[in-house]
């Protein structure tokens, strides 16, 4: 079973990706800040990481920047979130190491579809 | 008149004998008819008393014998004889011509009487011989008769003993299964102490000389026990320790006593044993956990103090170092949190096993509670204690596999030295946890060796964050206020509250000061809790007075601001006094907002929506963008007194006021210029269009009570 470890501050979102990763077989860990989340994720790797852009403390891209700095995190695959409409988000997450990128709002029936494209089919679960 | 007596039993013919010797008779007393019968043939006697079993010639025939010697005839024949006779028995020893059958046992008295009347009888007989001649028996009917007579008791005797036999033998077994229905064991020992068990032994108990057993025993008793032995003393409660073929520890707890023959010769020792193996594994095991860390298996907080006072007097003995080394586990609380106790509990399993197996055998680790452990290194140099500390770090640099997740740690690490750090066990603890301390400080997973620098600022620090705890209990806060003077108009439009702190020791602490160690701390958002609640507190009894007043602006910090607290706090306390949010103004620093965080700016919307207004402090010291300002609408902003500051001698900074006059009056901002000293400063900021200045040249600030009367004055 793959652990999904999810970097996001609003109680609702939340809980609605940790549902739908949930239902499909995944256990899933959170973190509700980012610096949280970058601990998290470098002390206890999770398999994939699902990141917030828009977080209380410090910002996704600073999360995603903190946790491909270190070795443990360089290669996990993350996919971020976000419901930025700007135009250059897109390349500066990917620019800053992000695996891939869903826009909000999310949809409950693709989104997992979205995020084995990147990190593969669980075979296990 | 003399007796002869003719008994096997020992007891039976003395008993005969002292009695006939109180009569004053001669007794000739034999334990067999032969012999008696060869005394017969050279002693004449007046009585013979006999038993009829005998060895070598029994009553029978000896009664025969003497009957059919003529010049023995005449001497009286009494048959005295125990128990199983029949009356065959008495019929057959009358036909040899004995004088009284007499069956044991008997009334002394009664017996003396036949005795008497039978001597008597005789007397007679020999006055006047019947002339009945010799008793001459045919010997094949004497054989036979004899012969059937003696099977018949004996076949008796034999039942008799069979039957003593038998419950000999259920005694025996009666004893055997109470010997080993017991946890005892038994033992005997010959005269060279060798050692055969006779019941239960232990099983892999190896050792069969007492002497070997007396070894075993705890030291100081081992002495002992051989001086008993050798004495041949009685010994008891020895506990005795092995190690059998298994390995297994086992405990015997021994007694045993000297038993000697007849002839008091020492034989050997006969006693028990007991296996108290268990028993005392038992109270080893109390005696552990009383000791030890029962998730860790390692020694605890109370035996390091004791261990630690005994290596450091071992150390002044040997003129050595000790190098303390106190560990924390990085990251733990998250993990713990993370993945749950197991999981922490497996962490700390796994920690310690690390950090063990970088140490020496010598060095013991002792865990002190939580995710903190504490080594004792003894004999060694900071050398020594360099290189296994950076082994220790080296070694949390892979991975840990808990409960099939990765967990990556790292573990801190702070030294201290004796006796160059200090001598005493407290304040090398002490010293080894600041260099932990300091180690945390500098990016944890590494190590730091004690110096007398790090003894002081973190101490202090810390002392000043406990004080601080202690203050808000023990009211050492107290609240001062300092006008906000509208220059133009000469009239007081506001005033910001500022916290004191008179601390118990060092007096006043500056306002900074208080505030940056409350920020490194969440006690900051106790603080600010404490203040606004203060403020409303105060400005309530000045309402109640009758007093009118200006706004109240309250510093509100930065972690308070990313806070999901902070609408509590603010929809409650002033409601509570009944304060209107209006006459509140809320006044955060400039880099609080700097983050870009959703918190920050749902709590800066709401603020704005629950009436109070919002001021920006410290304006134009940090890099906020005209944006934000805009966005979070801020309806004042405070002119840093760095501008202020150099505003007589600076074109530069009074090109920036200019410019932040003009953004404020573009953005409909309200403007206060704070830490205005002089009638100067005053004049050049009225000047650009900053008209509401805040600092000394108007007011420091103020108790409450020189508010209140200035209040009153204002009334009137």
């Amino acid at each position: 079973m793959k652990t999904a470890l999810i970097i996001e501050d609003n109680d609702n979102n939340l809980e609605l990706i940790r549902f739908i990763l949930q239902q499909a077989g995944y256990r899933v860990r959170f973190a509700m800040t980012g610096l949280e989340g970058v601990q998290q994720a470098l002390a206890i790797p999770p398999d994939f990481i699902v990141l917030d852009i828009q977080l209380p403390d410090i910002n996704g891209l600073e999360v995603l920047k903190r946790i491909r700095a270190n070795a443990i995190g360089a290669t996990v695959p993350i996919i971020a979130m976000t419901s930025y409409a700007m135009s250059g988000d897109k390349e500066r997450l990917l620019a800053a190491g992000c695996t891939s990128y869903i826009e909000k709002p999310i949809d409950p029936m693709t989104v997992i579809a979205q995020i084995e494209a990147v990190i593969g089919k669980d075979s296990t679960s | 008149m003399k007796i002869l007596i003719a008994e096997d039993d020992d007891n039976s013919r003395q008993l005969l004998v002292d009695l006939f010797h109180s009569k004053g008779e001669e007794v000739a007393s034999f334990d067999n008819g032969l012999n008696a019968l060869a005394y017969l043939h050279a002693n004449p006697v007046d009585l013979i008393v006999s038993d009829i079993l005998m060895p070598e010639m029994d009553g029978y025939g000896l009664c025969r014998a003497v009957k059919q010697n003529i010049s023995m005839q005449h001497i009286p024949f009494v048959f005295y004889t125990a128990t199983y006779t029949s009356s065959q028995d008495e019929r057959f020893a009358m036909s040899l011509g004995a004088a009284a059958f007499l069956i044991k046992p008997m009334d002394l008295y009664a017996f003396l009487d036949v005795i008497a009347e039978v001597t008597k009888k005789d007397a007679k007989q020999h006055r006047a011989p019947k002339g009945r001649g010799l008793y001459r028996v045919a010997p094949v009917k004497f054989d036979k008769q004899h012969t059937d007579l003696v099977r018949a008791k004996l076949d008796k005797k034999i039942i008799e003993l069979n039957q003593e036999r038998q419950k000999l033998i259920e005694s025996e077994a009666r004893f055997r299964d109470f010997a080993e229905a017991s946890a005892d064991w038994f033992w005997e020992s010959d005269a060279v102490l060798n050692i055969h068990a006779l019941s239960g032994s232990p099983s892999g108990l190896s050792v069969c000389n007492l002497k070997d057993i007396a070894k075993a025993c705890q030291s100081h008793l081992a002495d002992d026990m051989l001086h008993v032995l050798h004495q041949r003393l009685p010994f008891s409660d020895f506990i005795v320790h092995f190690v059998d073929a298994n390995d297994q520890h086992m405990y015997l707890r021994v007694s045993g006593k000297p038993i000697f023959d007849e002839k008091l010769n020492f034989i050997g020792y006969r006693g028990v044993g007991k296996d108290v193996s268990e028993m005392i594994a038992l109270n080893r095991k109390v005696e552990f956990l009383a000791s030890h860390d029962e998730l860790t298996g390692l020694p605890n907080r109370n035996v390091f103090k004791t261990n630690l006072g005994l290596a450091l007097k071992k150390a002044e003995r040997n003129l050595e170092q000790v190098l303390l080394l106190y560990f924390d586990i990085d990251h733990f609380k998250l993990v713990n949190d993370t993945l749950g106790h197991e999981a922490g509990d497996q962490l700390l399993m796994m920690a310690t096993k690390r950090i063990v197996e970088c140490a020496r055998s010598s060095d013991v680790l002792y865990r002190m509670g939580g995710d903190e452990f504490v080594m004792v290194i003894e004999s060694a140099t900071p050398q020594d204690g360099h290189r296994i500390v950076r082994d220790i770090v080296k070694a949390f640099s892979l991975h840990f596999e808990i409960l099939g997740q990765r967990v990556y740690t790292s573990v801190s690490i702070g030294v201290s030295v004796y006796p160059d750090d200090a001598t005493d066990s407290q304040t090398l603890l002490t010293y080894a946890d600041l260099a932990m301390y300091r180690t945390k400080q500098n990016g944890r997973n590494s190590f730091e060796f004690y110096t007398p620098n790090m003894n002081f600022i973190p101490k202090q620090w810390m002392d000043m964050e406990h004080g601080m705890r202690l203050a808000l209990h023990k009211d050492e806060f107290h609240m001062v206020y300092q006008p906000q003077l509208d220059a133009e108009r000469n009239e007081v439009v506001g005033m910001e509250a500022l916290i004191r702190w008179t601390h118990p020791d060092h007096g006043l602490i500056a306002t900074n000061e208080l505030i940056r160690i409350a920020e490194q701390s969440s006690l900051i958002n106790n603080i600010d809790d404490w203040v606004l609640e203060e403020v409303c507190r105060q400005m309530r009894a000045w309402i109640d007075a009758g007093y009118e007043l200006p706004r109240v602006s309250v510093n509100m910090s930065a972690r308070h601001l990313r806070s999901d607290n902070l609408m509590h706090l603010l929809n409650n306390i002033p409601q509570h006094y009944g304060i209107d949010p209006r006459m509140l103004c809320i006044e955060i620093t400039e880099h609080a907002i700097l983050e870009e965080s959703t918190t920050v700016r749902n709590n800066m919307q709401a603020i704005k929506k629950a009436g109070f207004s919002i001021s920006l402090d410290d304006f134009g010291t940090g890099h906020s963008s005209l944006l934000y300002l805009k966005r979070w609408a801020v309806d004042e902003v405070k002119i840093d007194r760095t501008f202020v500051n150099d505003l007589v001698n600076s074109d530069e900074d009074r090109a920036i006021v200019r410019a932040m006059v003009a953004l404020a009056e573009a953005l409909d901002l309200d403007l206060v210029g704070e830490g205005v000293e002089n009638q100067h400063q005053a004049d050049i900021l009225l000047a650009s269009g900053c008209k509401v200045i805040q600092g000394y040249f108007y007011s420091k600030p103020v108790s409450p009570e020189q508010v209140t009367h200035w209040l009153r004055k204002n009334v009137n």
